[in-house]
């Protein structure tokens, strides 16, 4: 699935495109009822039945704009502890300050005036 | 220091403190005990293996539930449905809508994305059967209302308001003469 950050065309663009779609079909529809209703209110037959591209309007306006809504949502995170910690490292979550040695025996091993004493430690 | 050791003292320390305790071994691995493994409640259990940056990062779902049930009752609405029969629309808007997400968002395993797995899927989210009534009830009284579509007067009328229209042009007058 494409990622949000990549450039044109993405998910989240034909989710909007399917959005807008929807929402041109939806008001088309409900205008072209409205029309229609009024015709047959002038004809002196009012309450007859919608047409079936109209009926067929309003249901491909209803399922294209679900669709896009669903495209449209940026990606989901899964929400347990464990996959989260596969892009951490432990030292990110839980770095156990107090337990930090900022003392090492570098000191001892590294310097030259202590080497003779070191050798006399081990 | 042995590995059992180990996994025991944090096993212990979890018992008393009641928290999540990360032990690092010497080959990399790091091994998470928590009072899960001890003695709480299954809720709390489950609880504390979840993250919960990332629950409030999906409430984007909340969003298309939303998109969702306006659609479905401009739908109900334009199609004239009354009654049951509309709330049968909502119905089966509600079960496209968490298939919808169930294989587009979720990619097939809504209990990795979700708290509550498929059932939470299928509830159509808070306040969303107003919503659907509310654009039902607008779009039944627009198309199949007895009385035309007009603006209210106010904002025709009033001297001072930056909505203000002449009154001279034909297509006004008519709007407030119907």
């Amino acid at each position: 699935m494409d990622a949000s950050r990549t450039p044109f065309p993405t998910l989240i663009m034909t989710g909007r495109l399917f959005l807008l779609l929807a929402t041109l079909a939806i008001f088309h529809a409900a205008y072209s009822t409205y029309e229609h209703l009024s015709h047959l209110k002038a004809l002196g037959r009012p309450g007859g039945s919608l047409p079936q591209s109209i009926i067929l309007e309003t249901l491909v306006g209803l399922v294209l704009g679900i669709l896009g809504a669903s495209l449209n949502a940026p990606e989901l995170k899964e929400i347990t502890w464990a996959s989260e910690m596969q892009k951490h490292k432990i030292d990110e979550m839980d770095s156990r300050l107090g337990f930090a040695s900022f003392v090492t025996r570098g000191r001892n091993i590294l310097s030259s005036s202590s080497k003779s004493s070191a050798k006399e430690i081990q | 220091m042995g590995e059992n050791f180990l996994a025991a003292r944090a096993h212990r320390r979890c018992q008393r403190q009641h928290i999540h305790v990360i032990t690092r071994f010497a080959d990399g691995r790091d091994v998470a005990s928590t009072s899960a493994t001890v003695m709480s409640t299954p809720t709390e259990a489950a609880a504390q293996l979840i993250y919960p940056a990332n629950v409030q990062a999906n409430a984007s779902l909340t969003t298309v539930k939303f998109i969702a049930s306006c659609f479905a009752g401009a739908a109900a609405g334009i199609l004239g449905l009354q009654n049951w029969l509309g709330f049968a629309l909502f119905l089966a808007a509600t079960l496209l809508t968490s298939a919808f997400i169930h294989t587009i968002n979720c990619r097939g395993t809504p209990v990795k994305f979700i708290q509550g797995g498929v059932l939470e899927l299928l509830n159509p989210g808070q306040d969303n059967v107003f919503t659907f009534v509310l654009v039902w009830t607008l779009f039944y009284g627009i198309v199949h209302g007895e009385t035309p579509l007009k603006l209210p007067p106010v904002l025709a009328v009033h001297p001072c308001s930056p909505f203000s229209v002449r009154l001279d042009t034909p297509l006004r007058a008519s709007l407030l003469a119907s």
